[in-house]
C-alpha cells in the first residue's frame, strides 16, 4: 500500500449481479430442470457471470448409491478425511458442550437433535488435551456428510485409517436425515480459535474461511484435482483470509466441473481465458492488483499438465521470468484428462492413453516424460515444489511457501485421474503415495531463498529412502518400484503378461524413472 | 481531410496543438494519457507504438489520473492479448500495438475478450500476411482475418486520424461495453511523419474520462464472480444471441463519441465518409490511407470535368450498411478498392458487405433507404504489401468504369491479366508543392535527417510529409526517402514520381536505376562527393544523366558529407551514421521553401537547434551539438556546379 | 475398494460386550474400539432404542446374532 506507484485507491466493485435473483431464478430453473426450456435468452446468460458459491445449490443426492456413515467411537479426529475429500461433502466442527447443549436446544426436531449430538465425541485431540490444561476446556469433535455434495466415491473411508467410516446404502429414508442433520450443522457457529492450532496444518479445514472451493462441481467421482484444488484453497484462506485470493484457469477439466453455467463452486473470484494462456492472463491482473495496491492479495493460476507442460508452456516460462508473484498449481493428471485421456508430454513412457495407444506394434506413449519443475527450477528465483495431495503436510507447506514467497511459484501436484489411470473410486491420495514410494513421481522443494547452491535449495525430505534407488518396505521387505505402481494402475496393465511379467517397454519406462530419480538425488546432494 | 478538419478545428473548444508525428505517434500521445497499461509484443509495424509507449513507461509517465502507467512485454501478441484481457478483468485500461501475423496470432483471444465485454482497444498496424511470402508492409488482410471477433474496427487515412480515432473509439467502447480496434495502414500511416494536430490532455480527460469511473473489475475478491463459464446447450445459444443486446449499442456509441469529437475539435468523423459526392456519377470506395489519395485523384479528374466522389468506410465494424447504401445509391457505377485479395470468396470483404448492403436495400430490408437499382459495382485489389498505389491508378479505375469497363475485378498497380494501366499518373499534388527524394543507405542517418527536416519545417508552419521506403532488409541497403512540403495539406500516400529535389547521399546511386527519374524542369540534384574541384564531380556524373540535367536545367550541388561527418562526430559509432544529418544543411541552403521563409540564418539555426534537440537530446549535449554543427557545415560548405561546366559555352552555341 | 456396511453387530461375551462393523458380503470388518461407546449403544439397545450414532443412516443391526428392531422402526 506503501508502493510509491500506487495512485488510485481502488473503490470495491459494484455489485454486478443481483446474486439472490440469480439463485432464485437461474439456479432454481437448473435445479428444476426446467432451464433449457423456459429460461430466456436475456442479457444474464449472455454475460455468462456466475456470482460466487452457486454450486452449493446443486443436489447430487441421487447420483451415487452410498454415502458415509460416521462412527464417532472409533474417530481419533485426525481430519483426513475432511483434507482429501474432493467435493468438500464431509466435514468436521470441535464445539464445546455448552454450546452444543445450547444450539441443539433449538433444533425442534427431537430425532435431528439426538443425531446431532450423537455425531460429537470426545477426543484426545480436542477433549482430553484441553481438559487436562483446563477442566472445562475441552471440545467435542464431530463429522458431518452433506449427502447433497457427497458423490459417493469413499475416499473418505479410505482415508480413515481408526474404521469411524464406512460406506452405507441409501435408501429413501436416511436421505432426508442426513439432509436435516446438515441443515443443522451448518447452524452450528464456526469452530471457536480456541480449538484451532495455527501449527497443526491439519486444523485448518475446521474453519469456515478456508471452504474456498465449496461442493457441487461436475467433476468424476473421487477426482485427485478437486482435493488440490481445495487443499491449496485451504492454506492460502487459512493464512490471508479469503478475500485476499483469485483464480486464472486454463481450460482443462478444472474449468469444465467447476465452472458449467450456473454453477460456481468457490468463493473466491474466478476466471478462465483460454487453454493455453493461464499465467499471461494472470499477468494482466497480477499488473492491474499491483498498481492498486493489492500486492498483498495471492493469486493462483490452475492449469493441468496439457496446460502447463505443452500448450501454455511458453506463457508459462515467460510468467517466470516476469517476477510477479503469481502461484501456478499444475494438476498433473499424465494426460488431457478433459478430451478423454490423449497422452501429454507428462505421460509416463508405456502409458496406454488415447493418440498414444498400446497397439500390436506400438506399446503405448514411447517417449519419456517432460520434467516441468525441474524445468521450472532452472527459471531464475522461482520457488519449485513437486508434491501430492496424499502427503497434506508436504503440500500445505508447500502452498504456504509459495504464498509468502514474494516471486513466481509452481506447485506440481499429482492428481489421480480415475477413468484415465484406470484406478478405483477411492484411491486417489493411495495411488499418489504409491507413485511418490515408487519414484514414478518423486516430491520435492526448490526453494530459492534457501541457499547459493542447488543442493542447498532442494529438499526431497518426503520421499521413502531418500538416498537409496527404491524405497523398500521395512517390514515386508518389499522392494517398491515403477513396475510396482505401474501394476496398481489400469493404464499400465497391457505391459503385463498373463504371468504378470512385465513387458521390455515397461521396463524402459523404469530405468527412465530411476534416472529422472538418480537426477534429483543428484541436484538435491543426496548422492 | 485531416487539415482540412485542422482548419475548421481553429474555432473549436480544442483545436489541436500543432506539430508534426507519425501514425505512431499520435497513437502512443493518447493511449500514454488515458491508458493505465499496454501489454504488447514487437512485430513490425507496430513496434513503433509499443517502443513509444514502453519509453513513457521507463520515463516513470504517469496518465492523466495520476497512475504511472505499466509495460509489459510478454512472449508472444497471443500473451500480449491476454495479458490485455487480464488486465482488464481486473477493471483497468489498457491497450496493445500489433499487426500481421501477430493479430492473427491473438484471433482466439479476441473472441474472449469481447465475449467478457472488455472495452480493450487495440492498435493496428495494418500488414499483409504470410500467404504469398512475409511481407512487412501494408495490407488488409489481417484485420479481415479478425473482422468477426466481436470488435469494432475503424479505419483512419492518416495519422491525424488515427490518434483522434484512439480517443474517440476509447470513449465509444466503454460506452458499449465492447472492445475496439483502431486500424492505420502499417508504414504508410505509421511511420508517415505529416503535420498534425495533438489532442490536448484536458481535452482527453474530460472526453475519455477517469477509468476508476468508467470500469468495473470482474475480479474483484471482495466481490467474487466466475468469469469464463462453460455453456452446454441449455444456455449458449441464449447466451449468444443475446449479445446482440450489447452490439445493438455499437453503432450509437461509435457515432455520438465521433459527433462530440467533432464539437470539441472541429475535426469531423463519421462512420462512413463521403467526399464530393453530391452530384457524382462515379465513386472509389475503400478503407484507409490510399483513400485520402483517391480523394486528391478526384479533385483532380472534377478538374478534368469528370464527375467523381470517394467514399471512405472508416468504419467496418460495426458495418454501416445503410449509411453506405445511402452514400453510393445515385452514382452509375462504384469501384472498391481493397488491399487484400481473396479470390475464392463471393467478393473481397468490403466488397461482399457493400453489395450484400444494396441487396438488402433493393429488397426492402427495414433501415435501409429504398432504391430501385443498384450501381455497377467494381471490385479491385491495390497497395497489397505496400505496393504503390498512385493517382493514376485511380484515373485508370474510373476511366474503367466510364467505359463500362471488363472485368469487373481488376488489380492496380502490377503487371497482370487482370490490371488496369493508367494512362498516366498525374502530378496531384497542392500547387507550389516542393517535394524531395533522397537515395541513401541504411545507417547513414537519412531517414532521421528526413524527419528532422519535417518537423523543422512544420514548425515553420508549412504542411509538410515525411517517411522513408522501408524494405525488409537491414543496413547496409540503399534506402530512399522522401519529403513533401507545401502550402495546403498533402493528401497523396504514394511514392513521390514528381519531386524538385534528389539529394544522393548514396555515391553508387547511379548504378541502380537513374535516380532523376521524376526530378522536375529547374529542379536540383545533390551528390555526395569526395571531389572539391566542380568540374571532377560533374566528370564524375554517367554521360546519360549529365543530358538529362541539361535538358531539364537542373541544378547541381556537391559536398563531401562523409568527411564533414568524420569531422564533427564525437564518437567512432557516430561517423558514419552523421553523414545523412548533413543534408539538412544543404536542404536549407538550396530549397526555396526556407528562402520563402524569409528568415537569416541565425533565426534558422535557433529553431533547427531546437528540432535537433527534439530528437537527440535524449543521446547528450555533445550529440547535440555535433549535428548542429553538422547541419552548420553542410548550410555553409555546400557548392554548386557552376552553369559553365554542365553546359559549355561553345556546346551551348552548338545547341 | 468401497467398504460398504453390511450391518453393525453387538455381541455379549464372557469379557462383556463387543461390537464389529461387517463389511462387503463378510469380506471386511471394522473392530470397534471404545468400550464405554459400546457399553452406552448396549444401554440404548436394552431401552429398545437404535444406538445413536445409527439413527443416522439406519444401519442393519444384529445383536447376538439377531436382527434388532428398535420400538419405533417397523
Ligand atoms: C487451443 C486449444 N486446443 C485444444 C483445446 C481442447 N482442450 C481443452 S482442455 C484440453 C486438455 C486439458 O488437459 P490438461 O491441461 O492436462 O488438463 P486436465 O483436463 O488433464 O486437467 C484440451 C486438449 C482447447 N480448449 N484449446
Ligand atoms: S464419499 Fe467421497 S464425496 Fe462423499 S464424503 Fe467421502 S470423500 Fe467426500
Ligand atoms: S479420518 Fe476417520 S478418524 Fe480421522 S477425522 Fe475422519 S472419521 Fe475421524
Ligand atoms: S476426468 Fe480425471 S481429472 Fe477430469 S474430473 Fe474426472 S477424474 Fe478429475
Amino acid at each position: 500500500m506503501s508502493d510509491a506507484n500506487t495512485t488510485d485507491a481502488p473503490k470495491p466493485s459494484p455489485a454486478l449481479l443481483d446474486i439472490d435473483e440469480f439463485n432464485r431464478r437461474i439456479v432454481g430453473a437448473y435445479n428444476r430442470g426446467v432451464a433449457e426450456k423456459e429460461l430466456e435468452a436475456d442479457t444474464a446468460t449472455a454475460l455468462s457471470v456466475v456470482p460466487a458459491g452457486t454450486a452449493v445449490l446443486r443436489d447430487f443426492s441421487y447420483i451415487a448409491p452410498e454415502l458415509p456413515i460416521y462412527d464417532p467411537s472409533n474417530c481419533i479426529a485426525c481430519m483426513e478425511c475432511v483434507i482429501e475429500c474432493p467435493d468438500t461433502a464431509i466435514l468436521a466442527k470441535v464445539v464445546h458442550p455448552d454450546t452444543l447443549d445450547e444450539e441443539t436446544a433449538k433444533i425442534s426436531d427431537p430425532d435431528v437433535r439426538e443425531a446431532v449430538r450423537s455425531r460429537f465425541t470426545k477426543t484426545k485431540k480436542y477433549w482430553d488435551a484441553y481438559e487436562r490444561k483446563e477442566e472445562g476446556s475441552g471440545g467435542l469433535f464431530g463429522i458431518f456428510i452433506d449427502p447433497t455434495k457427497c458423490k459417493g466415491c469413499a475416499e473418505c473411508v479410505d482415508q480413515c485409517d481408526d474404521f469411524a467410516l464406512s460406506m452405507l446404502q441409501k435408501t429413501d429414508k436416511n436421505i432426508p436425515q442426513y439432509r436435516q442433520t446438515w441443515n443443522a450443522y451448518e447452524n452450528l457457529p464456526d469452530t471457536s480459535p480456541d480449538y484451532i492450532n495455527e501449527r497443526l496444518l491439519t486444523d485448518m479445514m475446521l474453519t469456515e474461511r478456508t471452504l474456498l472451493y465449496a461442493g457441487g462441481a461436475g467433476s468424476c467421482a473421487g477426482c485427485g484435482e478437486g482435493s488440490a484444488i481445495r487443499m491449496m484453497l485451504a492454506a492460502t484462506g487459512f493464512k490471508h483470509g479469503a478475500e485476499q485470493v483469485g483464480i486464472v484457469a486454463a481450460t482443462g477439466c478444472n474449468t469444465v466441473y467447476a465452472a458449467t453455467y450456473p454453477y460456481n463452486p468457490y468463493r473466491i473470484p474466478w476466471t478462465n481465458s483460454l487453454f493455453e494462456n493461464a499465467p499471461a492472463d494472470a499477468m494482466g491482473i497480477r499488473a492491474r492488483w499491483n498498481q492498486m495496491g493489492w500486492q498483498d492479495k495471492k493469486l493462483w493460476v490452475l492449469g493441468g499438465d496439457g496446460a502447463m507442460n505443452d500448450i501454455g508452456f511458453q506463457s508459462l516460462s515467460r510468467m517466470m521470468l516476469s517476477g510477479m508473484d503469481i502461484n501456478v498449481l499444475v494438476l498433473d493428471t499424465q494426460v488431457y484428462s478433459n478430451t478423454g485421456g490423449q497422452a501429454s508430454t507428462a505421460s509416463y513412457t508405456g502409458q496406454n492413453t488415447k493418440m498414444s495407444f498400446h497397439g500390436t506394434a506400438i506399446k503405448g506413449k514411447t517417449e519419456k516424460r517432460k520434467e516441468l519443475a525441474q524445468i521450472c527450477m532452472m527459471h531464475p528465483d522461482v520457488y519449485v515444489a513437486q508434491t501430492t495431495c496424499a502427503d497434506f503436510n508436504h503440500f500445505y507447506k508447500a502452498v504456504m511457501a509459495a504464498n509468502e514467497y514474494p516471486g513466481p511459484a509452481i506447485i506440481n501436484v499429482y492428481t489421480t485421474c480415475q477413468p484415465e489411470h484406470g484406478v478405483a473410486d477411492d484411491m486417489a491420495s493411495a495411488q499418489a503415495r504409491l507413485a511418490k514410494e515408487s519414484r514414478a513421481f518423486p516430491i520435492f522443494i526448490h526453494d530459492p531463498q534457501a541457499g547459493d547452491l542447488l543442493k542447498e535449495r532442494i529438499d526431497l525430505r518426503g520421499n521413502p529412502s531418500a538416498r537409496a534407488d527404491w524405497y523398500t518396505v521395512p517390514k515386508t521387505g518389499e522392494v517398491i518400484d515403477f513396475i510396482t505402481f505401474a501394476r496398481s494402475e489400469g493404464r499400465f496393465a497391457k505391459h503385463f503378461d498373463a504371468d504378470g511379467n512385465p513387458s521390455d517397454e515397461l521396463l524402459a519406462a523404469k530405468e527412465d524413472r530411476l534416472r529422472n530419480w538418480r537426477m534429483l538425488q543428484e541436484l538435491a546432494g543426496n548422492i | 481531410m485531416s487539415q482540412s478538419k485542422a482548419e475548421s478545428g481553429k474555432s473549436a473548444p480544442f483545436p489541436g496543438i500543432p506539430t508534426t508525428a507519425d501514425g505512431s505517434e499520435t497513437v502512443v500521445w493518447v493511449e500514454t494519457k488515458i491508458t493505465q497499461s499496454a501489454c504488447a509484443y514487437p512485430i513490425t509495424s507496430s513496434s513503433k507504438m509499443g517502443e513509444g509507449y514502453n519509453l513513457a513507461v521507463s520515463n516513470g509517465t504517469k496518465n492523466l489520473w495520476d497512475d504511472t502507467i505499466i509495460f509489459l512485454e510478454p512472449e508472444s501478441e497471443h500473451s500480449a492479448a491476454t495479458a490485455c484481457e487480464g488486465f482488464a478483468l481486473a477493471g483497468g485500461r489498457t491497450t496493445t500495438f500489433t499487426s500481421g501475423q501477430g493479430l492473427v496470432l491473438m484471433k482466439e483471444v479476441l473472441y474472449t475478450i469481447s465475449g467478457k465485454g472488455l472495452p480493450i482497444v487495440f492498435h493496428i498496424g495494418a500488414r499483409a500476411l504470410t500467404s504469398q511470402s512475409l511481407n512487412v508492409h501494408a495490407g488488409h488482410d489481417d484485420v479481415m482475418a479478425v473482422a468477426d471477433c466481436g470488435w469494432g474496427m475503424v479505419f483512419g487515412m492518416n495519422g491525424q486520424a488515427s490518434g483522434d480515432l484512439a480517443a474517440i473509439v476509447r470513449r465509444a467502447a466503454e460506452d458499449c461495453g465492447r472492445p475496439f480496434m483502431n486500424v492505420q495502414d502499417g508504414f504508410l500511416t505509421t511511420h508517415t511523419v505529416e503535420s498534425t494536430l495533438l489532442a490536448e490532455p484536458e481535452l482527453l480527460k474530460d472526453f475519455v474520462g477517469s477509468p476508476s469511473e468508467r470500469l468495473t473489475s470482474l475480479f474483484d475478491p471482495h466481490n467474487p464472480i466466475m468469469t469464463g463459464t462453460v455453456q452446454n446447450q441449455d444456455s449458449y445459444m441464449k447466451g449468444k444471441i443475446a449479445q446482440r443486446a450489447y452490439y445493438d449499442d455499437m453503432m450509437p456509441a461509435l457515432k455520438s463519441a465521433m459527433e462530440e469529437w467533432g464539437r470539441l475539435t472541429g475535426r469531423e468523423y463519421s462512420v462512413v465518409e463521403p467526399y464530393r459526392m453530391d452530384d457524382a456519377e462515379y465513386a472509389l470506395v475503400g478503407m484507409g490511407s490510399m483513400m485520402e489519395t483517391a480523394m486528391a485523384s478526384a479533385d483532380y479528374l472534377r478538374e478534368q470535368g469528370k464527375k467523381v466522389g470517394v467514399v471512405h468506410v472508416s468504419a467496418f465494424r460495426p458495418f454501416p450498411g445503410p449509411e453506405i447504401v445511402e452514400a453510393l445509391k445515385n452514382v452509375k457505377a462504384f469501384a472498391v478498392i481493397e488491399r487484400m485479395d481473396n479470390p475464392i470468396a463471393q467478393s473481397n470483404p468490403l466488397t461482399a458487405e457493400i453489395k450484400s448492403s444494396f441487396a438488402d436495400a433493393l429488397t426492402g430490408h427495414a433501415g435501409y433507404p429504398t432504391i430501385d437499382t443498384i450501381p455497377v459495382i467494381y471490385s479491385g485489389s491495390a497497395g497489397l504489401g505496400s505496393r504503390d498505389v498512385r493517382p493514376g491508378d485511380f484515373v485508370a479505375t474510373c476511366a474503367h468504369m466510364w467505359n463500362n469497363g471488363e472485368p469487373r475485378y481488376f488489380v492496380l498497380g502490377i503487371k497482370h491479366d487482370l490490371a488496369l494501366d493508367p494512362p498516366f499518373d498525374p502530378d496531384i499534388r497542392p500547387t507550389g508543392s516542393f517535394s524531395m527524394r533522397g537515395h541513401s543507405v541504411g545507417g547513414f542517418g537519412s531517414v532521421t535527417t528526413n524527419k528532422v527536416i519535417a518537423s523543422f519545417l512544420g514548425e515553420l508552419g508549412w504542411s509538410v510529409q515525411a517517411y522513408p521506403k522501408y524494405g525488409s532488409e537491414k543496413k547496409g541497403l540503399p534506402t530512399t526517402y522522401f519529403l513533401s512540403v507545401a502550402t495546403e495539406p498533402i493528401r497523396t500516400h504514394c511514392e513521390m514520381n514528381h519531386v524538385e529535389f534528389v539529394p544522393l547521399n548514396d555515391v553508387n546511386a547511379f548504378q541502380y536505376g537513374n535516380p532523376l527519374g521524376g526530378l522536375q524542369e529547374d529542379g536540383m540534384l545533390f551528390i555526395q562527393s569526395d571531389k572539391t574541384d566542380p568540374a571532377e564531380v560533374w566528370s564524375a556524373i554517367p554521360y546519360e544523366s549529365q543530358e538529362i540535367i541539361r535538358k531539364r536545367n537542373i541544378r547541381v550541388f556537391a559536398l563531401n558529407t562523409v568527411k564533414i561527418a568524420r569531422e564533427v562526430a564525437p564518437t567512432a559509432d557516430l561517423e558514419m551514421r552523421m553523414q545523412g544529418i548533413v543534408l539538412a544543411g544543404i536542404f536549407l541552403r538550396v530549397s526555396p521553401i526556407v528562402e520563402a521563409a524569409n528568415a537569416t540564418k541565425e533565426d534558422l539555426f535557433v529553431r533547427i537547434e531546437d528540432a535537433l534537440r527534439k530528437w537527440f537530446g535524449k543521446r547528450g549535449e555533445a550529440v547535440v551539438q555535433a549535428n548542429v554543427q553538422a547541419v552548420s557545415r553542410g548550410y555553409e560548405e555546400v557548392f554548386e556546379i557552376p552553369a559553365a561546366i554542365i553546359t559549355p559555352p561553345q556546346e551551348a552555341e552548338v545547341a | 475398494m468401497p467398504k460398504i456396511l453390511d450391518y453393525v453387530e453387538y455381541t455379549k461375551t464372557d469379557d462383556g460386550w463387543t461390537s464389529q462393523k461387517i463389511h462387503d458380503d463378510g469380506d471386511f470388518v471394522m473392530e470397534r474400539r471404545e468400550q464405554d461407546a459400546i457399553d452406552a449403544d448396549v444401554r440404548e439397545i436394552e431401552t429398545g432404542a437404535r444406538p445413536s450414532w445409527t439413527r443416522l443412516g439406519l444401519p442393519r443391526i444384529i445383536v447376538n446374532g439377531d436382527t434388532f428392531r428398535a420400538r419405533d422402526e417397523d
